[in-house]
């Protein structure tokens, strides 16, 4: 299967009041293709960002001490954790502000652009070694408690909401999933949730979808519709249990149908397999979970999957 | 939700743009199948690297347009494929169904 994470291009915060060095740091990462966020200092604007997630932070030595600076370094617990880049001249070098614990290293804004482009390649050279090697991942990894979530839905709520698992968003904010990861998950059990409502709660048959009018509309989404619009299947629940404890993710779907019996997905003819009209949802929970599970005759899956921290397995 | 389509000889191409994963964006590609199908086309071209999610129910989608074709001999081919969309392909055996138009 390719290996297409390491693809995704960091994401950097820019913390510069000074214009012409903000342009220098934007144009060179633009062009290697970072994705990135620049913020002049002032602590009246631009807060929001302080919410978002970087890779990297480059800030001005001189807003080092500034509210948001110190809240941004508290906010990642170890401070160290982010790598912080700091740009100083002749005067912060006097100071000394750039020798906090967590600081990666310097750049001397007094230098010539080209000086400075070349410390910047060297950095991205440095910072994709350690993310190769997981170094970094690792130093962003937090601890995540173990937590239950439990909500319940009616037909019609859930297949309006995009439900997007919360914990797997916190999991992923603890540095145990990466974002691939977490969105190959949240689609898994979004096929679970659109099984249970499907198959269970509004009780459509994958035959359906293949009996199809003039214009292609097939009979599944058109009685999906009529459905949802009766309050008999409409108004009937799906419970959605979220459980993290150590390594083990833990989701349990329930629903309120006549039960789902999980077809045999396992045809030795690709065409055949790839054409049925069933499976496909199956196969994409199977292939990103541990375990799957049926109970309640079918109106009930668990699904597992064992995340390991790097190094832990 | 429409995908611009595109007809260059004898192929027609649609672009899909967002996720493939519901039924506004499968409406969309229903609908852009149909308006170069009812055109007589016969071999189509599905460009999904704007494409970041899809799930069983656009490959239900993806799937209701190959048999429509194949219904009169026609083809269904993709443009080259990445990532998520790339895997999920392999994973449900596409890639051996859908020839890559390079």
């Amino acid at each position: 299967m390719e290996n297409y994470l390491q693809d995704i291009q960091p994401s950097l915060l820019i913390v510069d009041p000074d214009e012409h060095m903000r342009f220098i740091l934007e144009s060179f990462f633009s062009r290697v293709g970072w994705s990135l966020q620049s913020w002049d200092g002032d602590c009246s604007t631009n807060q929001d960002c302080y919410q978002q997630k970087f890779d990297l932070v480059i800030a001005d030595a001189i807003v080092l001490d500034t509210e948001y600076i110190t809240q941004l370094r508290e906010k990642r617990e170890s401070s160290s954790l982010i790598p912080f880049v700091v740009l100083i001249d002749s005067q912060t070098k006097a100071d000394g502000i750039a020798n906090a614990e967590d600081v990666w290293c310097c750049i001397d804004k007094e230098s010539e652009a080209k000086a400075i482009e070349s410390s910047l390649e060297c950095l991205v050279t440095e910072f994709k070694r350690l993310r190769t090697d997981g170094s970094i991942a690792q130093r962003q990894r937090r601890p995540v408690e173990a937590s239950v979530i439990t909500e319940s839905f009616s037909s019609k709520e859930i297949a309006e909401l995009n439900y997007d698992f919360p914990l797997l968003v916190q999991l992923e904010n603890a540095g145990l999933l990466n974002l691939n990861e977490r969105l190959r998950l949240q689609l898994a059990l979004q096929e679970a949730i659109a099984n249970s409502l499907e198959h269970g709660n509004l009780e459509l048959l994958s035959e359906w979808k293949e009996v199809t009018d003039s214009d292609g509309v097939d009979k599944f989404t058109t009685i999906k519709k009529e459905r949802l619009s009766d309050p008999y299947y409409s108004e009937r629940i799906i419970t959605i249990l979220s459980d993290f404890d150590c390594s083990r993710l833990l989701i349990r779907i329930t629903d309120q149908g006549k039960g789902f019996k999980a077809p045999d997905v396992h045809s030795s003819l690709v065409k055949e397999r790839t054409l049925a009209v069933f499976g496909r949802g199956l196969a994409i929970i199977n292939n990103a979970m541990d375990e799957v599970m049926y109970a309640l005759e079918g109106r009930q899956v668990t699904l597992i999957k064992r995340i390991f921290a790097q190094g832990d397995e | 939700m429409d995908f611009p389509t595109e007809i260059i000889g004898e192929k027609g191409y649609i672009r899909v743009e967002g996720d493939l994963d519901s039924e506004p964006s499968g409406e969309g590609l229903r609908k852009a199948f149909n308006d170069i199908f009812d055109k007589g086309k016969r071999t189509i071209v599905l460009d999904l690297s704007g494409v970041q999610i899809i799930n069983s129910y656009g490959i239900g989608k993806v799937l209701m347009c190959y048999k429509r074709l194949k219904a009169e001999d026609g083809v269904l081919m993709v443009k080259p494929l990445h990532g998520f969309v790339k895997e999920t392909f392999e994973l449900l055996l596409l890639d051996k169904l859908l020839p890559v138009e390079e």
